[in-house]
């Protein structure tokens, strides 16, 4: 546990202290803001439902968790201090929970920090049509556990190479695939059993439910499950460097 | 403190330790000396918990390093090839991590970090970020880094590798200092450094221990035969001839010709009964020479380090 908190905390401080993170997070708040000004008929319209919204920032989320992650291991990788650090009495587990939950808080941060926006829209909205709370925190869930099941996609991915770029694009890549492999179109070309599977296995399918408003403890352990087993994944990739 | 017993280590196809043994005990500076690509880091990083051994077993502090890889890592300090360490974050602060990581009780990490500054002589560079530093210093933070939590053990791959003269004796003073009461590995390709700071050298070839013993013993290790250099004012011929009827001489070969009525001979000899320049002054005596050499040649540690190491 202390050993967890230790490096949490180091990596908590690498971001606040890192010039890129503010500029990642920028370009994240105003994709943000222009996905949501771009859809603000919603209000006008009288529905007072933030559902296209929802349905549309897990493309910025896309962008912007694989540039929190990338470096988080590859980095490690590259300058060599993964054996400065893994010669620490640091169980490989608590390295990669601590990393994890340092970056979770900037993804966390940076989507709460895109609250104000859609405040700010709905005083605008007509008087008749009163904000749907419920359904807004519910969308908001969902955003964070996409967020949360990016990042530790994005960190396996990190984890198995030693360049950024590289973990960056591939962790991008990975997220789209696991994300739209439920597409109904997608499905609709597919084999009925592997179609099946493929709707259940994917992001969206999960993440559509809460953008809905639809709470469904299935959705929640879907993604408890996606983001243990990515972490796990990661331990084996770390651990992995003592047979290579 | 240390024990390991046929270690070996495959990357891939490519066999980097086959087959190493060794033990530490407690208070003593061990030194590892090897040409590059020896197997040298390897041992270390199989010691330290960092890549898994593929046969052969080691303990540390009585803890194997497989199966209890945490207890041993928590003996130990260890400074890794060089130096890598957190560019962006600043002295105090890493040193702080690591202290945090490594468990120091809150109370006497200030402490503890004014030691390992004071000792490591970076009180001037508590201000900087470790990128910054230039890479002796940076090797002087690895250092302190791996004494902050004033370990019964240290690891050190290389640990003057970066630093300039005047530091590389500063820290080579502090090894030994540290050597009083703890137990050192460390690895260097300075012989002089393994001669200064060891208590015992290990040499290491190809994945295989190839010498071992202190430093004056390995020079020594030749026993059987020795050679002595001799100038006395005499003709070549002369020279030659007294010792060429010493009992045990194997070989004479004449190192400088007698321009100002000095000759200088090599006389090697093979397992005398008594030392050789007792024989050889006794002769020069007798013949009422005068003499201005008599010198044992011994191996340096160097070609010690070339003869045992070119041997397939
Ligand atoms: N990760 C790796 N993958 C493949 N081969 C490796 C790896 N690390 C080391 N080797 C090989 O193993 C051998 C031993 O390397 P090691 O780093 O232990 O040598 P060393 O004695 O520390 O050498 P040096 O004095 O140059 O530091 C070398 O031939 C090296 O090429
Ligand atoms: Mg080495």
């Amino acid at each position: 546990m202390n050993a967890t908190y230790q490096i949490f905390a180091k990596e908590l401080r690498g971001f606040l202290n890192s010039p890129a993170i503010y500029i990642f997070l920028t370009v994240f708040l105003v994709l943000s803001g222009a996905v949501m000004f771009y859809l603000r008929n919603i209000f006008a319209e009288g529905a007072a439902t933030m559902a296209p919204y929802f349905g549309a920032a897990p493309a910025v989320l896309l962008i912007f968790v694989p540039a929190v992650a990338m470096r988080l291991w590859a980095e490690e990788n590259k300058i060599g201090t993964l054996e400065l650090l893994m010669t620490l009495p640091i169980r490989d587990w608590e390295a990669v929970t601590g990393k994890y939950l340092a970056s979770a808080v900037v993804v966390v941060a940076a989507i709460v920090l895109t609250l104000p926006m859609p405040l700010f829209i709905a005083s605008f909205a007509k008087e008749a049509t009163p904000v749907d709370a419920g359904a807004w925190i519910s969308g908001y869930a969902g955003l964070i556990f996409t967020g949360l099941a990016y990042l530790a996609i994005s960190e396996a991915i990190s984890a198995m190479t030693r360049n950024q770029i590289v973990a960056y694009i591939i962790g991008a890549t990975a997220c789209f695939v696991l994300t739209w492999v439920s597409q109904p179109s997608l499905l609709y070309y597919m084999p009925d059993f592997l179609a099946s599977i493929m709707g259940w296995l994917g992001i969206a399918a999960h993440s559509q439910n809460f953008s809905r408003g639809i709470f469904d403890t299935r959705d929640f352990f879907y993604f408890l499950s996606l983001i243990f087993l990515m972490l796990f994944i990661t331990v084996r990739v770390v651990e992995s460097r003592r047979w290579r | 403190m240390i024990e390991v017993s046929n270690l070996i280590k495959d990357y891939g196809s490519f066999r980097a330790l086959s087959g190493v043994s060794f033990s530490m005990k407690k208070g003593e500076i061990l030194g590892f000396l090897g040409p590059n690509g020896a197997g040298k880091s390897t041992t270390m990083k199989v010691l330290t918990g960092f890549i898994s051994a593929d046969g052969g077993t080691a303990t540390v502090a009585g803890h194997d390093v497989m199966n209890d890889s945490i207890a041993v890592r928590r003996q130990l300090g260890y400074l890794p090839e060089n130096t890598p360490i957190y560019e962006e974050m600043g002295v105090v602060e890493f040193l702080r991590f690591i202290a945090g990581v490594r468990r120091v009780p809150r109370g006497k990490v200030r402490e503890r970090l004014d030691t390992v500054i004071g000792m490591c002589g970076l009180a001037s560079m508590t201000g900087k970020l470790i990128g910054e530093l230039s890479r002796g210093y940076r090797q002087r933070v690895g250092l302190a880094q791996a004494l902050i939590h004033d370990p019964p053990i240290l690891i050190m791959d290389e640990p003057t590798s970066a630093l300039d003269p005047s530091q590389t004796v500063e820290i080579r003073e502090l090894v030994r200092e540290i050597g009083r009461e703890k137990s050192v590995l460390l690895s260097t390709h300075i012989m002089g450094e393994a001669t200064a700071t060891c208590d015992r050298v290990i040499i290491i070839s190809r994945g295989r221990i190839v010498a071992e013993g202190t430093p004056e013993s390995l020079v020594r290790s030749d026993e059987k035969r020795r050679g002595v250099l001799v100038e006395a004012r005499a003709s070549a011929e002369d020279l030659r001839g007294l010792l060429g009827g010493l009992a045990g001489v194997a070989n004479i070969t004449e190192k400088s010709a007698a321009a100002d009525g000095w000759a200088s001979c090599r006389a090697i000899f093979d397992a005398p009964a008594t030392d050789p320049r007792e024989t050889i002054f006794a002769a020069v005596r007798e013949k009422g020479w005068e003499l201005r050499e008599l010198h044992e040649e011994t191996m340096t540690l160097e070609e010690f380090f070339i003869k045992v190491t070119t041997q397939s």
